[in-house]
């Protein structure tokens, strides 16, 4: 779905398209000169890890419907979307990511998911990083630690290369960069006025597919900041975005983008996202002062994913960026079958309303168009409701 | 029922209404399903008067236990060893729910693409009809499907004694440790709620006890490898369910009597269905009391059920704990090791589930397989797929079944069942 309706807007999809094709070339020179390609599903992944192994990270996610047939052949209908289309793609090999993939390192984060890698493992070599269900106990750590020295071992073998605890510092800077980076383009909606669309803060934030010229990334992430900063200057654009109602948007990872681009569309701003890709994991740096591995393990065992239980870390992001973005209300996305994310609304729905005053919404949906006209009628009259 | 019990569910904080509603169906459900069959064993009149008074008799018991000092812990999995609860002076019942109750209230806490024993277990609580939740001192969640332990989170605000153990995802030498973690753990909150150290001697008897209890199961199921099958599904079904639920002694003597009658009936070459009479073995998620309805169309369109590959079955009987050792330390390392092999789909990967429907095929001589999953449950879910398809690449028919606890589908599963019958016979 195309964004539409947005006044003056400066990346769309067509942005992503073009990032997407040079790194994709570049990354096919690089692969011929011998650097690996990982398949990644998760924001549990320490790329930093797969980085300092000269290897390259991509992310494997699945949006479209497309592939649902295929996989249904081997999954459950009643199954979340995302796993559905990460595998069909997989299974039918029309996912160009995939194909390219040298071996996958997955997260046993779901039920879905991780039943999903059993059959997954038949196609490419699959590592499977074993998460502990909760992040409170101090034996979590420990384990989560230990479980990252055998990713270590896994890559240092299929790779060839070493992991050196310089390499490893540096990638963590890096890193470490690019989430600062991502949580100043956010910034930008901490205005009372938003100075940027939910949809082009994806765009602007997305990695493009592989990960191999972060650098480059994180530049353009600084030009694309400057051109919204001059954008603001505009006293019409700004007038046009006082109507729209700043929204946060939480919930299951946004691979499919309806309901981002569905909010935008009826009149509201999603100013701020509590998502995989978004503000979820870039709030919390890996510690450059501490032991490489162990601040890795700290770090991304604090993921705050439904997947983890009790997950309360997540109420308190939610609170914070409620307040920091000064938002009017919470969207939740929820994709169907998604039990983590379905059964945890309950408690962010009371939060949200009762400790943090903000109406909330629950949608639950999946990558299919049917809902559209009936989702909108929903975000409109939620909107509305905010005034 | 006598006025006795009614006073005695209302000072538990049950709702008599509601409560009268349950038992109603309770009752009616079991006349239909139970009480209709033919050629029942004798010693099944026990478990027909437990029944009858699953509610009122075994509570009382209960209240007296709690009166002499006991506390009764509750559980919703196989994964909540008895030993230890046993050995630290309480005793453990079952709260796994069977059927639908006060569902608009619970989809208002839950969604509505919950698997139906989550949701039940919900509608127990918020419909205030189940003794066994009230009367519990500890209720232990366990972190075995996602839905399960999300579940917890929102149980914790409405029950005052949550306990929540975590379990392993993976069979590896750390998830073996992460177990032993929990069930130190465990046994640590359950000594601190009873104020009952458990020592070597306690632990020893209790392992002996549980052991004896699933030996009777065992022996139970080892008599339905005849033809024709000395038991009904429905009524073995009905051994493993009260197996939650009794007293342990008294529920190995009572399953050892039925065993001996089984014994003779097999002699005289008696059974309760004919001879050749297609043999099916069930296989998936848990049935709790009162969910009858697959085995019940089994049974009633010309097929046997005999076994049950499931917790409330076989999966969560099969193994023993090794009785050898001396020190608490050498016996919760027993303990571990024998709730390590149960093969529940919540572990990745799970390759022991689907070598064990293969021998439980092989050994009650089952001509094919039924695949028992609830709406919603991802891990049985997932795993029925290639179940299916490794079992027909060695010529077991299988039939993948996928329901809820409502009865609208009953029509429609019957149809299937008999088709797959038919193709049985061949
Ligand atoms: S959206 Fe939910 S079900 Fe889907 S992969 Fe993520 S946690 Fe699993
Ligand atoms: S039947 Fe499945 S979804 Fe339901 S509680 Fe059991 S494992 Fe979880």
């Amino acid at each position: 779905m195309m964004q539409e309706n947005l006044p003056e807007i400066l990346f769309d999809s067509s942005y992503v398209s073009e990032i997407e094709e040079r790194v994709y070339k570049q990354t096919m020179e690089q692969r011929a000169m011998g650097r690996k390609i990982v398949g990644i599903y998760c924001a549990f992944t320490p790329k930093e890890l797969l980085a300092a192994a000269d290897a390259i990270p991509v992310s494997l996610c699945g949006g479209s419907e497309k592939p649902f047939p295929v996989a249904e052949q081997y999954l459950p209908a009643n199954l979340c979307p995302l796993i559905k289309s990460s595998y069909g793609h997989a299974v039918a090999d029309t996912c160009p990511y995939f194909h390219m993939v040298d071996f996958l390192l997955a997260d046993a984060t779901c039920d879905g998911k991780k039943k999903m890698f059993e059959l997954l493992q038949r196609l490419k070599p699959l590592h499977l990083l074993l998460l502990p269900q909760s992040p409170v106990p101090e034996e979590s750590l420990d384990y989560w630690e230990k479980e990252l020295y055998k990713v270590i071992a896994f890559l240092e073998k299929n790779t060839g290369n070493a992991i050196t605890q310089d390499n490893l510092r540096k990638q963590i800077q890096v890193y470490n960069r690019l989430r600062r980076t991502v949580e100043n383009v956010f910034q930008l909606n901490t205005h009372d006025i938003p100075w940027v669309f939910g949809s082009e803060i994806d765009a602007i934030t997305s990695m493009g597919g592989f990960e191999c010229d972060i650098e480059a990334r994180i530049a353009e992430m600084e030009t694309a900041m400057e051109k919204i900063r001059h954008r603001s200057l505009s006293g019409r654009f700004l007038a046009q975005m006082q109507k729209r109602p700043k929204l946060l948007l939480t919930g299951c990872p946004n691979t499919n983008k309806k309901v981002l681009h569905l909010i935008e569309k009826v009149g509201g701003v999603v100013a701020a996202m509590e998502t995989c890709g978004g503000l979820k994991s870039t709030g919390r740096l890996v510690d450059e002062g501490d032991e490489p591995i162990r601040a890795l393990a700290e770090k991304y065992l604090n993921v705050a994913c439904s997947c983890m239980t009790p997950n309360s870390q997540r109420i308190e992001i939610i609170g914070e960026l409620i307040d920091r973005f000064k938002v009017h209300g919470v969207i939740e996305l929820t994709w169907t079958a998604c039990h983590t994310y379905n059964v945890e609304a309950f408690l962010v729905r009371e939060a949200v309303e009762q400790r943090f005053e903000r109406p909330y919404m629950q949608i639950l949906t999946d990558y299919s168009q049917n809902d559209v006209g009936q989702l909108e009628t929903r975000i409109g009259a939620f909107l509305e409701m905010l005034g | 029922m006598s006025e006795d019990y009614r006073s005695m569910w209302t000072d538990l904080g049950l709702d008599p209404e509601a409560h009268d509603t349950l038992l109603g169906v309770l009752g009616k459900a079991y006349g239909d399903i139970y009480l209709s069959q033919k050629d029942r064993p004798a010693g099944m009149g026990y478990f027909d008067f437990v029944m009858s008074e699953v509610h009122g008799l075994r509570i009382r018991e209960l209240l007296n236990e709690k009166e002499a000092g006991r506390k009764i812990i509750g559980s919703y999995c196989v994964f909540v060893p008895e030993e230890i609860v046993l050995a630290a002076n309480a005793t453990l019942v079952g709260l796994c729910s069977g059927a639908d109750f006060a569902m608009e209230e619970v989809e208002k806490l839950l969604p509505r693409n919950t698997c139906a024993l989550i949701k039940s277990s919900f509608g127990f609580k918020l419909g205030k009809v189940c003794p066994y939740l009230e009367i519990s001192d500890m209720i232990v969640g366990e972190n075995t499907c996602d839905g399960k332990k999300k579940a917890y989170e929102s149980l914790n605000r409405m029950v005052k004694n949550l306990y929540v153990m975590d379990l392993p995802q993976v069979k590896s030498p750390q998830g073996r440790a992460l177990l032993k973690t929990e069930y130190d753990r465990f046994r640590s909150a359950a000594e601190k709620l009873t104020g009952f150290p458990v020592t070597a001697e306690s632990l020893k008897e209790s392992i002996r006890m549980v052991n004896a209890k699933r030996a009777a199961v065992h022996r139970l199921s080892s008599l339905r490898k005849a033809d024709p099958a000395p038991i009904s599904g429905l009524d073995a079904l009905l051994a493993n369910q009260v197996f939650f639920y009794d007293n342990p002694t008294r529920f190995t003597e009572s399953v050892n009597k039925i065993c001996d009658e089984l014994k003779k009936r097999i002699e005289e070459k008696k059974g309760v269905f004919p001879e050749k009479t297609p043999r099916i073995l069930l296989s998936g998620c848990p049935q709790a009391v009162p969910n009858w309805k697959l085995p019940f169309i089994v049974e009633n369109s010309g097929a046997v059920i005999v076994g049950e590959e499931s917790c409330v079955g076989e999966r969560g009987t099969r193994n023993l704990t090794d009785e050898s050792g001396k020190t608490v330390e050498e016996m919760m390392e027993a303990i571990v090791d024998r709730y390590y092999r149960v093969d529940c789909a919540i572990f990745t990967p799970n390759p022991e589930r689907l070598e064990h429907i293969q021998e439980m095929v092989a050994a009650y001589k089952a001509d094919g397989v039924i695949h028992y999953g609830l709406q919603f449950c991802q891990p049985y879910l997932m795993e029925s797929m290639p179940v299916e398809k490794a079992l027909e690449e060695k010529n077991i028919p299988c039939l993948r079944i996928e329901t809820d606890y409502s009865m609208e589908d009953v029509g429609q599963i019957k149809t299937r069942v008999e088709a797959f019958i038919e193709q049985i016979r061949g």
